[in-house]
């Protein structure tokens, strides 16, 4: 072993990011990071507090801190708030009635400093139910297009069939990942081409 | 010693008055302000200038002022100069980069300016106004605007085998959307599938559902009975609710009041309840985070049900009245 390639490994370690999983409550957030994680979903209890995951993904490794939703744990999200790399919004697809207040939580969200520049993907979560809302649809009651101050992208997908849950997070991860570790990505990219050829 | 004590405290005292007068002033200036579609630069000005003043008597009274306040006026303020900054966005055309696309331009140039006449207004409840405004190109099920009636599957509009359900605004109602034993065949044979609960704004109303899919969400309940299946089961600002439920999690309820939790009720089980282990559930209480036990909610034992006659069958008028006032709970009957 060569010091090249131990000064590459001790780089490759290094490749953390810090991710956000907020939202209202029974948006889904958990159960996105149990499905990711390939645990059982079916047992869920609204989240009283917080959960941490930590998983690799890709060339990086995820710390994921996921924050109950309830009206009464908001005031502690930004406790979370510092050093966050990427700010996962989850949202309750059938979730009509409460859109409104959706989006005035994310809005005040995307004014703190300690937000400033995190890369926002916002999942449009329970796709699967029957009659929810699509993503164009809840882009425009969350107002997402007057967002100038972040990377922001719409994602449709659903925590019970696990569809769209990876690709999602494939494109937050190179959104950051774009910024924080410019150099490398270029090179990553490269690879990964070759890898599906 | 005892006097310094009191010119603080009568200090702190004018001063407050003082202060909130005149944030509620600069407050309804700056609605004023929003509601106009173009506020010209020099309102907003002045408005800007009211407020650094406000500052500067905030920043005099510094040490005059018990802490909590002074920290409570300082986001307050906090609070105004944001909606400020917002009128002042929503002021300026964004013209720089009219040239990308001209439609995209002109709607993200209005877009602020709803918003900020939103934040200057305290908001809690606009959410009510809300799902109009919605587009409406996917569909959902909603029952909702009815009061003393009996709602059955037939009221419902046509829809899916398999959706989610709304029901709101209702107001001496027994909504019975189990499956009838007595099928009638009149082409509601098809079981009737809830992926998803949403309940809000209902007050002397009893619920009686099948198992739903998924989630339960229910906002602003009163004098209720629900009888319920679900993944999960969240309640908020409800009060004098009883509650029969077969679920696999924890239920949480927040904000609220008189609430008693029982087991689903056999009786009224279809198989897809009885299935299921008829787990005693714990429930959490998110206003009352402490180690004792919650005093918003109790739990009833499964086994001795109140009720035994479940107003299974259609009624109405003197009929459904007693029906609902002997199930639904009285703020006489807490025990």
């Amino acid at each position: 072993m060569g010091l090249l390639t131990v000064i590459r490994k001790n780089r490759q370690k290094e490749k953390e990011m810090r991710i956000l999983f907020l939202g209202l409550d029974n948006a889904g957030k958990t159960t996105i990071l149990k499905k990711l994680n390939g645990e059982d979903i079916t047992g869920i209890s609204p989240t009283l507090g917080f959960n941490i995951k930590t998983f690799a993904h890709g060339h990086y490794t995820l710390n994921i801190w996921d924050v109950g939703g309830q009206r009464t744990l908001r005031p502690y999200w930004r406790n979370y708030f510092e050093q966050t790399d990427a700010l996962v919004w989850v949202v309750d697809s059938g979730d009509r009635m409460r859109m409104q207040d959706c989006k005035q939580e994310l809005h005040s969200l995307l004014t703190e400093d300690r937000l400033a520049g995190a890369s926002l993907l916002v999942f449009a979560n329970k796709q699967d139910l029957q009659g929810s809302m699509t993503d164009t649809e809840i882009r425009d009651a969350l107002d997402l297009r007057s967002i100038t101050t972040h990377h922001w992208k719409i994602w449709p997908c659903s925590a019970v069939t696990g569809e769209n849950l990876v690709s999602g997070l494939d494109w937050v991860v190179n959104d950051v990942a774009s910024r924080l570790y410019y150099s490398s990505t270029t090179s990553l990219r490269a690879e990964r081409s070759l890898a599906v050829i | 010693m005892s006097t310094s004590d009191d010119t603080t405290w009568s200090f702190s005292r004018t001063f407050t008055s003082q202060f909130q007068a005149s944030r509620y002033a600069l407050e309804s200036r700056i609605a004023a302000a929003s509601s106009k579609l173009s506020p010209s630069p020099e309102p907003i000005q002045e408005l800007s200038i009211s407020l650094a003043n406000l500052t500067k008597t905030l920043a005099g009274a510094t040490g005059s002022l018990p802490s909590y306040d002074q920290k409570q006026y300082e986001l307050q303020l906090k609070e105004l100069e944001r909606s400020i900054e917002a009128l002042r966005v929503s002021n300026v055309p964004k013209s720089k980069f009219a040239f990308k696309r001209r439609p995209a331009a002109s709607t993200n140039a209005e877009s602020p300016t709803s918003e900020s006449s939103s934040t200057a207004i305290p908001p809690p409840l606009q959410t009510k106004n809300a799902p109009p405004s919605l587009p409406a190109a996917s569909t959902h099920l909603s029952l909702s605007s009815h009061s003393h009636r009996y709602l059955t599957r037939e009221d419902l509009p046509s829809h899916p085998a398999q959706s989610d359900l709304s029901i709101s605004d209702l107001d001496h109602c027994i909504v019975n959307l189990l499956p009838s034993a007595s099928s009638s065949g009149s082409g509601t044979d098809t079981p009737l599938i809830i992926s998803a609960l949403h309940a809000r704004n209902l007050s002397d109303c009893v619920l009686l559902l099948p198992d739903v899919d998924g989630s339960a969400l229910i906002h602003d309940l009163e004098r209720c009975v629900v009888v319920l299946g679900c993944h999960q089961f969240r309640m908020h600002a409800s009060s004098k609710v009883d509650v029969y439920l077969s679920i696999t999690s924890n239920p949480i309820i927040e904000h609220c009041k008189e609430i008693r939790f029982s087991s689903y009720p056999a009786a009224l089980a279809p198989s897809s309840v009885l299935e299921k282990d008829p787990a005693s559930f714990s429930v959490q209480d998110f206003s009352h985070i402490r180690a004792t036990p919650s005093p918003n909610y109790v739990m009833k034992d499964g086994t001795d049900t109140d009720v035994c006659e479940w107003p299974l069958a259609t009624v109405s008028g003197e009929e459904l009245e007693r029906a609902i006032v002997r199930i639904v709970p009285h703020p006489s009957d807490q025990r």
